[in-house]
């Protein structure tokens, strides 16, 4: 099946903005750092591919050779890969073009997209007001909202292609954890980190997904062959009305907004009528997840971020003489923003020793959510054999994905500067996928005959480990009965 | 109307707390008086009573040991940057505190093991065949072979014989030491 080009390469150029200066025209919504010119695949007329026709942006933490890698991060404004992503030659093989690639929070250190050396990326579903648009995966999912792009890559570390697809009223995928490769894509949390897609179709997703789900030799965290295989025995989805929808309690956080709550409702009975069975779950562990999550990525960004010295590569202040630990620490001090330095001081703090080991502890957090999860899924595990599964259980788990509304600018300034770990509550939704690796996605809410809601709202769908085909179809399903 | 669960309360042993598959939510009724409820407000995790923090011993000595762990230097045009580290290190460990809720003290003395970490790579769960010195000798026999470009892997691009004398970090001489 051959997708429809949303726009032609030409429009394209004309309406995307680079801020680098290259662009002719203003991209208002900040959503791309560079332009990518290779057209290679435009001159591949005669064959059709899965993706032909299409193009993508992508997240500009997963390396490409032309151009930059920036991170938008300054430390690496003038760093060019000589690498190109698997993930990126992967869709490219497929027949995709890449034309740009995306703002993002600097190093994926976000949930606003405001945290960039480039400036931030501004919601496009807003219409007359400067609201974020969620992170760190902002502009990848501005582009695809302004439909600069077919689809886009993210990467999401604990929400960070879910939250700013619902934000902006786009569907944002995180597979599950070690499906896609992430050889290319520059590291923030190892442990977490995971290629995502954002689209406005669903159809999109799904070939997308297709194309880059594969074992890469040179990732290993990439899922070998011999699991995959195993894969082909779980069940697919036949009918809407057998599913099992699972509603956790622990999501029924004080936070959520009435509207948030209407949304899931009208969802849940929505399902329900149509022969669905609709059970409460028990999953103790998601409140301690938050705090798991925000302990495993300080202390792996602090690790990961210990490379960027500005000596070998990247930007260097040379201004002043100095010992060889002066001028690295005036390289990255002067190069990391502000966020960044925070959650490596935190991350480094958090690993020493007159902290504590929080760091095992989080991973034991982490171990027993899995473990629940477990217990609560229908099919199995299939890296935890001797997890046996419920036959009572459930085929997913449904939740809003945000609690409360996008922001506007001076709102988020403001309540960063009360508590930076206000920012951390609204992650509260989607972290605990992001821990357990399992497959999550996020899907725009529109309720019938309210074709132009003025907020973008959204449910999140989750599924267990492994079982991204049978997510990716119910919601499918989801989609068009809906 | 909300309603909030109190979270002591949930927690008593009478009222056992675990991982369950509970009750279908049969009706619009049931579903409509499920997802009013509260279970509890995460924003509890991230407030801190001044008591709470003044418990934790965080000074200039630790923030500068911190910093040069971190290769970064305290904010020259902020002088108060090192008490804002202060607090949000603080805050930070208050927040991490909530790991250890309702969790019983661990019982392993050598908690860092490599082993004891939890990763959800397949190989930590379902191991393969142990390597043995002749499977170990046998990939590295392969090794030249498979120089792989894409990571940037050239062939013969690195002559060890010739880095001696030339950049001599990347090899290891032997110790010169006193002979009697």
């Amino acid at each position: 099946m051959r997708l429809p080009r949303t726009h032609s390469i030409a429009q394209i150029e004309g309406i995307t903005v680079f801020r680098r200066g290259l662009s002719t025209r203003a991209d208002e919504f900040n959503s791309l750092i560079s332009e990518v010119k290779s057209k290679k695949h435009l001159s591949e007329k005669d064959s059709v591919k899965p993706l032909s026709g299409t193009s993508f942006v992508a997240k500009d933490n997963i390396a490409f050779p032309q151009g930059y890698t920036t991170c938008a991060s300054k430390a690496l404004s003038n760093y060019r890969s000589p690498f190109k992503a698997t993930v990126i030659q992967s869709l490219e093989d497929a027949g995709s073009d890449l034309i740009g690639k995306a703002n993002l929070d600097e190093f994926g250190m976000g949930s606003s997209n405001v945290e960039s050396y480039f400036g931030a990326v501004i919601n496009p579903a807003f219409a007359n007001e400067k609201r974020i648009a969620g992170g760190s995966s902002g502009g990848s999912a501005a582009a695809v909202r302004s439909e600069a792009s077919t689809f886009a890559l993210g990467t999401d570390t604990g929400g960070s292609v879910r939250l700013p697809a619902a934000y902006t009223g786009v569907i944002g995928f995180k597979p599950t954890y070690g499906r896609v490769s992430r050889w290319g894509v520059i590291p923030y949390a190892q442990t977490l980190d995971t290629v995502g897609i954002l689209a406005r179709d669903i159809g999109v997703v799904k070939q997308v997904f297709n194309a880059i789900d594969q074992h890469d030799e040179k990732d290993v965290t990439s899922i070998p062959e011999e699991i995959r295989s195993d894969w082909s025995g779980l069940p697919k989805l036949a009918d809407m009305k057998n599913t099992t929808v699972g509603v956790p309690e622990e999501f029924l956080v004080e936070e959520l907004s009435g509207y948030s709550r209407q949304v899931w409702y009208d969802t849940l009975n929505s399902l329900r009528k149509l022969g669905c069975t609709i059970k409460q779950v028990n999953i103790p562990q998601i409140e301690k997840s938050l705090s798991a999550y925000y302990t495993i990525v300080s202390a792996e960004a602090a690790s990961n971020l210990s490379r960027y010295d500005g000596v070998r590569y990247g930007f260097n202040s040379t201004d002043k003489p100095g010992t060889v630990h002066d001028i690295i620490s005036r390289n990255r001090s002067s190069s990391f923003g502000q966020e960044v330095q925070r959650r490596i001081i935190l991350g480094n703090y958090t690993l020493s020793s007159e902290s504590g080991d929080h760091y095992l502890k989080a991973t034991e957090v982490r171990k027993m959510l899995v473990k629940e999860l477990n217990q609560v899924f229908s099919t199995q595990h299939m890296l935890f054999s001797d997890d046996k599964p419920s036959s009572s259980g459930c085929d997913v788990l449904i939740s809003p994905t945000y609690t409360s509304i996008p922001c506007t600018l001076d709102e988020y300034h403001n309540m960063n500067e009360e508590n930076f770990l206000n920012n951390y509550i609204n992650d509260i939704l989607t972290v605990p996928a992001s821990l357990a690796g399992v497959p999550a996605i996020s899907v725009p809410y529109q309720k019938q005959n309210t074709p132009e809601a003025k907020i973008p709202e959204a449910i999140q769908i989750i599924a267990q480990h492994g079982n991204d085909e049978f997510l990716l179809d119910f919601t499918k399903e989801l989609m068009m009965r809906f | 109307m909300m309603i909030r669960i109190c979270k002591a309360i949930r927690y008593q042993p009478c009222f056992h707390y675990s991982t369950k598959v509970g009750q279908t939510l049969a009706s619009e009724k049931d579903l409509k008086s499920y997802l009013e409820k509260s279970m509890w407000k995460v924003a509890d995790l991230v407030s801190h009573k001044q008591s709470d923090l003044d418990k934790i011993k965080i000074d200039d000595k630790v923030i500068e040991k911190t910093l040069k762990c971190s290769g970064l230097e305290a904010s020259q045009s902020d002088p108060n940057g090192k008490k804002k580290l202060i607090s949000s290190l603080k805050a930070q460990m208050c927040f991490v505190q909530h790991l250890y809720e309702d969790s019983e003290p661990s019982k392993m003395k050598d908690e860092n093991k490599n082993n004891t970490i939890f990763r959800l790579i397949a190989s930590d769960h379902k191991p393969q065949d142990p390597l043995t010195l002749e499977k170990l000798m046998s990939d590295i026999e392969k090794l030249q072979y498979s120089v792989n470009a894409s990571k940037g892997e050239e062939e013969n691009s690195i002559n060890i014989e010739t880095l001696n004398g030339k950049a001599s970090y990347f090899t290891l001489e032997p110790k010169k030491t006193d002979t009697l």
